[in-house]
């Protein structure tokens, strides 16, 4: 599950960033800073990202999630600061 | 910003007072519920300008979404090039309005300049960066008060 949530994490990646264009992002890993800090995007790609990571997510489990509701938004240890993190956090609303 | 002298409250007051009755300029609160996020505002100036500012902690997620609907609302009024001028020493800010369709005609030793026509931000919206906002957008409730 948790390989298959990374998947298309990756896939949402790579497809932004045909636009983007952006080194960092061309062949993302589990470590790949996403936003925040030195990450690779900025607020207007982060929700870019969200909203069609949320799509295919709710199409491939069959469960409609929100990721950017306000806590995780504006939480410390933000999880969408990596592709790690936020993979985590998508297994935990998924409650697999 | 372009002003960095000190303004004093009663010359502050004033234009607050006159932004009411000008009509090449306005000037609107991102809110939620009842609280201030952010402003946006254009100015009709010979060129029209808009500007942003918002609170550091602000949500991206509001930010984005008030930066997309506030720009449908400028090209509802103007069918003219929208400008933009951005400091050079502020990277974040030149890639946001970048990202919005936005790009460079000229530049000072101070600042970055660029523009945005309204095919342009027709054409942007249809973009693979742009058109997951738009659909989140159709989910989200909000309005315009002027």
């Amino acid at each position: 599950m948790k390989d298959k949530i990374e998947k298309i994490v990756i896939e949402t990646l790579k497809e932004l960033n045909e636009e983007l264009e952006k080194d960092e992002l061309e062949n993302p890993t589990l470590k790949t800073r996403l936003y925040g800090g030195v990450g690779a995007l900025d607020s207007l790609a982060l929700v870019s990202f969200i909203a069609d990571l949320e799509d295919r997510i709710s199409d491939e489990f069959e469960k409609d999630l929100v990721l950017a509701d306000e806590k995780a938004m504006s939480a410390k240890t933000s999880p969408f600061r990596s592709v790690e993190s936020l993979v985590l956090y998508v297994e935990s609303l998924l409650g697999v | 910003m372009r002003e960095s002298k000190k303004i004093s409250l009663e010359d502050h007051m004033g234009f607050i007072k006159s932004l009411k009755t000008l009509n090449d300029r306005k000037y609107f609160a991102l809110m939620k519920e009842e609280e201030i996020l952010g402003s946006l505002n254009f100015v009709k100036d010979g060129k029209l300008f808009w500007g942003l500012y918002f609170k550091d902690e602000v949500n991206p997620m509001y930010k984005s979404l008030a930066c997309y609907i506030f720009l449908n609302y400028i090209f509802s009024k103007f069918d003219e090039d929208l400008n933009s001028f951005i400091k050079k020493n502020n990277p974040q800010a030149l890639s946001f309005n970048k990202n919005f369709g936005f790009s460079e005609y000229k530049s000072d030793e101070e600042y970055i300049y660029l523009k945005l026509s309204s095919k342009e931000w027709d054409e942007k919206k249809e973009s693979k960066l742009l058109s997951p906002v738009k659909k989140y957008l159709s989910k989200t409730t909000y309005s315009i008060k002027e």
